[in-house]
């Protein structure tokens, strides 16, 4: 791919310094974008191994952290897209030794329901604890459609948990 | 916390171990430190080429290696598939944005039996391609579904001029811990010898397949690294006549092991230098917004309203684009975007946007059908206007006129092997280069 003159490349101290300090939350996103917990730690080897790979790529118009959960979320969803055709983090989904046992169940299927963008934005919310600043850095979108995002994926499990528990 | 927070942390709670390592992300990253011998060798194997191909003998091994496969001569390779494999391929053509052309034949070439569960490698010609499709016994519940099929352009073979050609050394079936290698050879094999890490291992060549599943898994799976289980990675296949003897060899690339780092552009033929350099280079009828191709909606996306053009005949591969203020790299100002349409595949894959005043000359972009460890990638992208032509130089000294369709083009190229990509305007002048690798 050609890239930008003005191209500068990211540094392998600081990519290691990102996979050192965030190394469980990066797991974490992967394990619920990918729907198995174990799968979930050989996606995020590979997205480094291609964050290294191509980190003289990086061209410094955002943040490194935006560019490399980029990287873990597309390999994610590579891993995904030739995976069965089922829900979205209903492997990682136990039942609460003292909550309802379908709970969790109506909530991997609304989170599984929800479209694409909705449902990552309410994983590096929620398992990553991004900023809105960083989630529109990685996602591609405006920070003010992050807020908007978010808001409709939550109205949308709340919805799904009050059904429930009604 | 909230309801919706605590219900959340449940559904995927947090990992009581992180399960880092540095290292192994670095030697999956790092090609150069792991690279540099390889490429070593992978010159002395083309000193090596070069000298056969200067003699009777080594033109045989060197030259057209891939002219003759009888097995896939006509009609459909191998023997009759099952109804039910034709049927899936039929409803799987039927649903797809990328269908393959009505009247494809389905054949079954080659099977395995490891554990209990059966493999089959289906085998279907697309257009100019030759597509293999690997399934499993243990059904859909139980293992992953590989993509629909892997298909290599037949001039790339016979371009490539070896006899043994591996389609993909991916791990398809990861719950089951099995890995399979599998591809094809030339009339005169009879086998192909798949040397690993720590093995070798002799496997026959039926209906110029081969298919090598085992299991992947070694002494260390408790420990949930998957890097640990895949024990043994193949490295190298070489086809062997039905003497025994080697009849030529293929490395086998793997991310695990670490792709080579790519050639310069004056190790490869081919010019080295720009002639011309494009003024402000742009695709102008994305900027003016005409509706070239056909319209294609990709629903839930990011880049709804997109144009699919087929821009290789040599495969039924779609290519989508589209001019956005949107792009997946996070950039905020008009971009180029693509994606890509699989044959059989339902939908698009893999997304890229530039920002339109930096494509350049050519806008390359690497994709497999796979999500590990193709042999084959496809390379997609855009020209500029003014382009007029694309050549693709492989290190085997052989040229393809790459065609372009709307400033769209697809081409293959093998992923051990990165080739260099040329573009010339109307003059004949060199505008752009790049060696493209995976």
């Amino acid at each position: 791919m050609r890239l930008s003159p003005s191209a500068k490349g990211a540094s392998l101290s600081e990519i290691e310094a990102l996979y050192r300090e965030r190394f469980p939350e990066f797991r974490r996103v992967a394990a619920a974008i990918v729907g198995d917990r174990d799968a979930a730690l050989d996606v995020v080897q590979d997205a480094f191994g291609l964050t290294i790979k191509r980190r003289a790529r990086f061209r410094g118009e955002g943040p490194l952290a935006a560019w490399v959960w980029r990287t873990v979320v597309n390999t994610a969803l590579d891993h995904r897209r030739a995976l069965p055709a089922v829900p979205a983090a209903v492997e990682g989904a136990i039942p609460p030794a003292n909550g309802r046992p379908e709970e969790p169940a109506a909530l991997a299927t609304a989170v599984a329901l929800l479209p694409e963008r909705q449902r990552l934005a309410l994983f590096l919310r929620y398992y990553a604890d991004l900023d809105y600043r960083t989630i529109a850095e990685t996602l591609g979108i405006q920070v003010g459609t992050v807020a908007a995002t978010l808001h409709a994926a939550r109205a949308a499990l709340r919805n799904a948990l009050s059904e429930v528990q009604s | 916390m909230s309801d919706l927070a605590r219900a959340l942390e449940t559904l995927v709670p947090p990992f009581d171990e992180s399960g880092a390592n540095w290292e192994d992300a670095l030697r999956r990253g790092d090609e150069r430190r792991r690279a540099r011998p390889l490429l070593l060798a992978f010159a002395a194997a083309l000193a090596v080429a070069a000298v056969l191909g200067a003699t009777p003998v080594g033109q045989a091994l060197v030259t057209g290696a891939f002219d003759r496969l009888s097995a896939w001569v006509d009609g459909a390779p191998g023997r009759p598939a099952s109804a039910e494999e034709r049927e899936l391929v039929a409803r799987a053509n039927a649903r797809s944005a990328a269908p393959i052309p009505d009247g494809t034949e389905l054949g079954l070439l080659v099977s395995t039996r490891v554990d209990g569960v059966r493999y089959d490698l289906l085998g279907f010609r697309d257009r100019g391609s030759l597509c293999l499709r690997l399934r499993s016994s243990a059904g859909v519940s139980k293992d992953i579904v590989r993509a629909e099929a892997d298909c290599v352009a037949e001039q790339l073979l016979v371009d490539l001029g070896k006899p043994v050609a591996a389609f993909s050394a991916a791990d398809p079936f990861p719950r089951s811990r099995m890995v399979a290698l599998y591809g094809l050879a030339a009339d005169r094999a009879s086998a192909v010898e798949v040397r690993g890490e720590r093995s070798v291992r002799r496997v026959p060549v039926t209906n110029n397949a081969f298919l090598h599943v085992y299991s992947g898994e070694g002494p260390r799976l408790g420990e949930r690294n998957r890097l640990d289980y895949r024990a043994d990675v193949p490295v190298r296949v070489t086809a062997l006549g039905a003497d025994g003897r080697p009849l030529g060899s293929v490395r086998i690339m793997s991310l695990k092991r670490g792709y080579p780092a790519p050639p310069s552009v004056r190790e490869l033929p081919g010019p080295v230098v720009i002639d011309h350099a494009l003024v402000a280079p742009h695709v102008g009828w994305l900027d003016r917004g005409e509706l070239r191709g056909e319209p294609y909606e990709w629903r839930n996306s990011f880049l709804p309203r997109m144009r699919k053009l087929h821009p290789n005949p040599a495969t039924s591969l779609r290519v989508l684009v589209s001019r956005s203020l949107v792009g997946v790299s996070g950039q905020r100002e008009p971009s180029y975007c693509l994606a890509t349409l699989w044959p059989l595949s339902e939908r698009p894959s893999g997304a890229l946007c530039v920002p339109s005043e930096r494509i350049g000359g050519l806008l390359v972009q690497p994709a497999s059908a796979i999500p590990f460890d193709a042999q084959f990638p496809v390379y997609y992208g855009l020209v500029a206007d003014g382009v007029e032509s694309l050549e693709l130089y492989l290190s085997s000294g052989a040229r393809a006129t790459i065609p372009i369709v709307d400033n769209v083009f697809a081409l293959q190229a093998p992923v051990a092997d990165p080739p260099k990509l040329v573009a010339y305007d109307a003059e004949h002048r060199v505008v752009a280069i790049e060696v493209i690798s995976y």
